[in-house]
């Protein structure tokens, strides 16, 4: 399964592990639902502005027909809806005591994997923008990674973003307390050490 | 001769709708087989990934036996 895949570090453990908001996959989900009650409503809305009886007559053989074509286009909103929840069940962020870990399951054959070590975590920001986040408390978490080239990353409807904000820089901050002090090697040290550089 | 040149269009669109059918049957054991290698091997949840898998597979089964059956036995 997923931590099998993602092969966490020795002394590595998982400190939270979080998917989107519930409310960001039913905002998706009403396209679909709301598609399957489309087709239904339209037929009926066509019988009853056809007044005359020719219409009727003329659509009557071909009623089980719309009940076929009412059924694959069931079939497709199926797939739909279970797209949508995999891009949902399979995006996770998981926070270790070493790392951020974003998956982001763009598409059934794009699948985008990140890991940012905690160390290298410059700047969290949190953005909850509108009312219904703030209501139910979810949002944007930004972050900023120094590097080569300074990263960053975001991902949006995190539920309770402020907590897992807290999560990572507590971790981050032990991280950096329990790590070694750096020290700059002195030229003595270097030479009774006898690391000299090889040439070839 | 001649006439054997005309179909009915209702015969017509039945072998059409038939041929849907067997398509759409094709493509959701596809679409089901790569969703259930996706739970399965990314998910976090076996369990969650079963019943995840049962729930599609039960909308399918419910939603082809109504289409076939009207394909079948209603046209």
């Amino acid at each position: 399964m997923f931590l099998d895949k993602i092969k966490l570090e020795a002394h590595e453990t998982v400190l939270s592990q979080t998917r989107r908001h519930w409310f960001v996959i039913v905002t998706q989900l009403l396209g679909p639902v709301i598609g399957a009650f489309v087709p239904p409503i339209l037929a009926l809305v066509f019988l009853n502005m056809s007044t005359t009886t020719v219409v009727a007559d003329a659509v009557a053989p071909y009623a089980l027909y719309f009940g076929v074509f009412y059924c694959l286009w069931l079939i497709f909103l199926w797939m739909a809806i279970f797209n949508i929840w995999t891009n949902y069940y399979l995006d996770i962020i998981t926070v270790t005591n070493e790392r951020i870990i974003l998956v982001d399951q763009k598409g059934l054959f794009h699948r985008n994997i990140g890991s940012f070590r905690l160390e290298r975590l410059q700047d969290l920001n949190v953005d909850i923008n509108g009312i219904f986040a703030t209501l139910l408390d979810y949002g944007t978490l930004h972050a900023e990674t120094a590097g080569h080239g300074e990263e960053e990353f975001s991902a949006f409807g995190i539920p309770h973003p402020r907590e897992l904000k807290a999560t990572i820089l507590e971790a981050s901050d032990y991280l950096m307390e329990s790590a070694p002090p750096l020290s700059v090697p002195s030229p003595s040290d270097e030479q009774t050490s006898g690391a000299t550089p090889q040439t070839q | 001769m001649a006439q054997s040149l005309y179909m009915d269009p209702l015969v017509s669109l039945k072998i059409l709708a038939q041929l849907l059918l067997y398509v759409t049957l094709f493509i959701a054991t596809i679409h089901t087989v790569v969703l259930g290698y996706h739970w399965f091997s990314y998910g976090t949840s076996r369990s969650m990934s079963t019943i995840a898998l049962g729930i599609l597979v039960s909308g399918y089964v419910l939603i082809f036996a109504v289409l076939a059956g009207i394909i079948f036995f209603l046209i």
